[in-house]
């Protein structure tokens, strides 16, 4: 395949892509925003790095040792 | 010259592709220009800021023997695997900082691995161009029992599995990602339209996705549909390589980093950049991402080796993470989103909660 032709099929195959993305329905931004948000709402309360643990105990990366000591006395 | 030639018979038909290209173009720019209603910022300010951030370095992992590139968590949330510039992959027990495997490579710089969802087998490569998986059990050697995948002609930039041990999707420097059985070492599905090397993939989390995101070196980001082959849609707006693609959990928009020393947010059904997480301050490149659990977090790892820690509905840095002695090259939330591990050059991880 020469040059030319080669260019001719690379701007072929762009338009096909440029039509696919022609016919996408989109959605307001607003509304989109909207969107991530609300999961985010519903999920954060178990987002442990941003609400953290209860109890110190349940964060399977704390140190052990200090708690320990203070629970066998 | 004979492509001049050929033109010359062919006067018409070039120029008019190129005004068509140009016309749909135009006319997305438009569309697409419509729906931008509002500004994310006033959006964000009516947010309340996250208060109380407070996760510290909790494990230091060492062992590797050159600048780690690559990590992900195992599905039992305990497990890690890490690969190196120096040609080794390991397992790590993160909770007790012990190597259980060390495996060596026939290559330096493997720069993609991945635990498979079943927590028993993991694949790696790098500039062999080749995709390997290794059984991790216990009692074997892993290295007796590897097998060849899948096979690039550049090397492999990312690997991740499918919702099963079956099947696995991999990245390359050649510009396309594959999609292949694991069993047969068959390719299923070729993914082409990258102008540049692909360096990063991620599969949507929702289970009827179907879809997933590549990022890379013609600075787009590509939605894939993986049964046809098809990219269906085209993300742009970075000005420098995209190193990393990452879903928001809800599967409805994904982020990028990039050596443009952003991080953006591009929003699937807005079919658009929605957020841009970017600083004057901020000048060196970002090489990872990913989310906390509920989305809000967006983790940043740079190559002025800090973690930027942002809000990722606000906008804005919430905190900067300190710890590395070089470039931070990889980051991971934890399947139960409990902590974050994060590589670096400086040959070490480190988990954080």
């Amino acid at each position: 395949m020469n040059k030319f032709q080669e260019g001719l099929q690379q701007q072929r195959r762009l338009i096909e892509q440029l039509r696919c993305e022609a016919q996408i329905t989109r959605f307001r931004v607003s509304q989109c925003i909207d969107d991530l948000q609300k999961y985010c709402d519903s999920h954060i309360e178990e987002d442990y790095l941003i609400r953290g643990f209860s109890k110190p105990s349940e964060n399977p990366f704390k140190e052990k040792g200090k708690y320990q000591i203070v629970g066998a006395l | 010259m004979a492509s001049e030639a050929l033109r010359a018979e062919n006067p018409e038909s070039i120029e008019a592709l190129s005004r068509e290209a140009e016309s749909l173009k135009t006319r997305l720019a438009e569309e697409k220009a419509k729906l931008n209603d509002v500004d994310s910022c006033v959006i964000g300010q009516r947010l309340e800021s996250l208060q109380n951030f407070n996760i510290k370095p909790r494990r230091t992992l060492k062992g590797h023997q050159g600048k780690v590139l690559c990590m992900d968590w195992s599905s039992d949330k305990r497990h890690i695997v890490s690969s190196s510039q120096d040609g080794k992959m390991l397992i790590w027990d993160a909770h007790t900082t012990n190597k259980e495997h060390a495996i060596t490579m026939p290559t330096t710089w493997v720069m993609a691995c991945s635990y498979g969802p079943s927590g028993s087998v993991v694949a790696c490569g790098g500039l062999d161009n080749k995709c390997t998986l290794y059984p991790v059990n216990m009692d074997e050697d892993p290295a007796t029992k590897k097998k060849a995948v899948a096979t690039h002609t550049s090397y492999l930039s990312c690997c991740s599995f499918t919702s099963s041990d079956h099947q696995i999707l991999t990245g390359s420097g050649d510009s396309t990602c594959a999609l292949w059985d694991v069993e047969s070492a068959q390719l299923i599905q070729s993914f082409h339209g990258h102008a540049g090397d692909v360096m990063s993939i991620d599969l949507s989390p929702t289970e009827t996705g179907n879809i997933f995101v590549s990022g890379g070196c013609d600075k787009v980001a590509m939605v894939w549909d993986m049964r046809t082959g098809d990219c269906v849609q085209v993300f742009d707006g970075h000005e420098s390589d995209i190193n990393s693609v990452k879903f928001y959990p809800s599967g409805d928009a994904f982020a990028t980093g990039s050596d443009d020393a952003t991080c953006r947010l591009f929003d699937l059904r807005a079919d658009r950049e929605v957020n841009c997480y970017k600083k004057d301050s901020i000048i060196f490149g970002c090489n990872a991402v990913d989310f906390s659990m509920s989305g809000r977090i967006l983790f940043g790892g740079y190559n002025d080796y800090t973690v930027n820690v942002w809000d990722a509905l606000k906008g804005t840095r919430i905190t900067i993470l300190y710890c590395h002695d070089n470039r931070v090259s990889c980051l991971g939330v934890a399947p139960d989103g409990t902590s974050l591990c994060t590589g670096s050059w400086d040959y070490t991880l480190r988990v954080w909660a």
